[in-house]
């Protein structure tokens, strides 16, 4: 498939997408384990609850507990995918004109970043750990222009990023040079009037 | 068992508003970018949007009849 057909909100007319990522599935990991524990505590209680010695529905105290618990059980349902939903916003576009970080959710954050190329002085890929390197995930440090430091965080198979972003990178840098260059030319041509006339005979 | 009743029918009724909007709210969100055929991310490869929205439908649903059905085993004790 190429990247032709992807677009996104904000897009310039000439401006295409390479490509694009979303957050390491292993931030994933912790959620999908507590809600699968959830989950499993709940069936067992459930298809077990002849087992149990309930009270009876009359006590206060009992009503209370039934009816937290139902919303409480509603509640981490609720977390669990709004948490996937947010995982699924978030996104990291990188064209051939700049990086956009999008971190968002449904109703409390909405951040976006566009960090342009030309901006870029050096990229850092740091991958330290046993898991990072088993499962191929890392942070790129970007470092642009100024004193800001622009982390990427649980970038999944940061090598190829690395590599990517130095390239578009490069390729900047050399159109520029390019570009420069073609400036010196054009000012170090004398002007029309610097030009001296052939005298008249 | 009738207030309980109430108060369970009654949170099960905004929980059910809230998935609505939530899903209107996110397929609003992702049609802002098209790029969701050829994700990165391994995880997006295999699981679409829409197969967690649909668990996610289906869990809400099944909660909201299992708490009734709860309720009711209960005042049947």
């Amino acid at each position: 498939m190429s990247n032709r057909d992807l677009h996104f909100r904000g897009q310039m007319h000439d401006e295409e997408v390479i490509t694009f990522f979303r957050d390491h599935w292993v931030v994933l990991i912790p959620k999908i384990i507590s809600f699968v524990l959830f989950m499993a505590i709940m069936a067992l209680f459930l298809f077990n609850i002849a087992f149990f010695k309930l009270p009876s529905l009359d006590a206060i105290f009992f009503q209370a507990m039934v009816v937290l618990i139902i919303i409480a059980s509603g509640f981490m349902i609720h977390r669990f995918f709004l948490s996937v939903i947010e995982y699924f916003l978030s996104i990291t576009l990188i064209t051939n004109y700049r990086i956009i970080h999008r971190r968002r959710t449904l109703y409390i954050f909405n951040h976006k970043e566009s960090i342009y190329m030309r901006r870029i002085q050096d990229i850092q890929k740091q991958q330290d750990g046993f898991f990072k390197n088993i499962l191929q995930f890392g942070e790129l440090v970007i470092n642009v222009l100024g004193p800001d430091l622009i982390t990427l965080t649980t970038v999944p198979n940061p090598e190829y990023h690395f590599r990517l972003l130095n390239r578009i990178r490069n390729q900047h840098f050399s159109k520029d040079q390019q570009h420069r260059e073609h400036v010196d030319i054009n000012s170090t041509k004398p002007l029309e009037s610097e030009i001296s006339l052939p005298s008249e005979k | 068992m009738n207030i309980v009743l109430l108060i369970v029918i009654f949170s099960l009724l905004a929980s059910l508003i809230f998935l609505a909007v939530n899903l209107t709210k996110t397929f609003s969100l992702s049609s802002h970018y098209r790029l969701t055929e050829s994700c990165y991310t391994m995880l997006f490869r295999f699981c679409r949007l829409r197969h967690f929205m649909m668990a996610y439908i289906l869990l809400i649903v099944a909660h909201a009849i299992g708490s009734i059905m709860f309720i009711y085993y209960l005042a049947s004790i």
